[in-house]
């Protein structure tokens, strides 16, 4: 098996991290609704996709459609997360032994 | 270097361990992509719709594609991890509703995923761990 080449470093400037960390602590918010909301979503998610920004959440048949929605009522959210929920609720085994080609 | 993620209770109400982890966009802005941590996974892979936002134009038949891209982790003691490469991007946004961290990543790291005590860490040097007996 041909191992990816990966290239591991550390970015310690400063400002660049608070920048990060604000936008993480955003999608750790966004995160936390979506994972106390679903009952809300449910079933009609199902097949769709959500998109969650400012605690609020937009469900529609394409990401991006989902997406535009979401940064249209939150556009200075960039803590936003988004999602396909399965149709499905069958138990996970993630165990898919497809390959992967580069196109 | 200390990472943490989170148990993030999924639709089916079962809460798997994720790591959120900073994405540089396709427009050059970044979002914010959870991955599951997924220790038996060879390769980490971007959801559909994650990778719709990392590129412009994914999309097609095939069953993934592959995007050069970075991801970038919050540290706990301040800056970022970042790993540079081409990763796996699915194009069925059916395939996976979370993007999955594999183990070509994750081998750089000890991983610690508790549920008992509601911890998902992934360290480095400087940090390490130690099992102890009370």
């Amino acid at each position: 098996m041909n191992e990816p080449k990966l290239v591991f470093e550390e970015n310690n400037d400063p400002i660049h991290y608070e920048k990060v960390r604000a936008q993480h602590e955003r999608a750790l918010l966004n995160c936390d609704w979506l994972a106390a909301h679903w009952p809300e979503l449910l079933p009609a998610a199902r097949g769709r996709f959500v998109a969650v920004a400012g605690q609020q959440a937009f469900v529609a048949d394409t990401s991006a459609e989902a997406w535009s929605l979401a940064k249209a009522a939150h556009p200075k959210d960039d803590g936003a997360i988004m999602q396909f929920v399965r149709r499905d609720t069958s138990p996970r085994i993630y165990a898919n032994r497809g390959s992967l080609v580069s196109v | 270097m200390r990472i943490a993620g989170l148990w993030f209770r999924c639709d089916d109400g079962i809460a798997r361990p994720v790591v959120v982890v900073h994405l540089p966009g396709g427009d050059g802005s970044a979002h914010e992509e959870r991955f599951l941590v997924d220790r038996g996974a060879d390769r980490t892979v971007l959801s559909a719709d994650s990778s719709s936002l990392v590129l412009d134009g994914v999309g097609g038949t095939q069953d993934c594609v592959l995007v050069r891209t970075a991801l970038e982790f919050k540290r706990d003691d301040g800056g970022t991890a970042v790993v540079r490469g081409e990763f796996a991007a699915f194009t069925d946004p059916a395939a996976t509703d979370l993007s999955i961290l594999g183990r070509d990543v994750s081998n750089n790291f000890d991983l610690i995923l508790s549920w008992p005590r509601n911890e998902i860490l992934m360290l480095a040097a400087p940090h390490c761990y130690r099992v102890e007996t009370n």
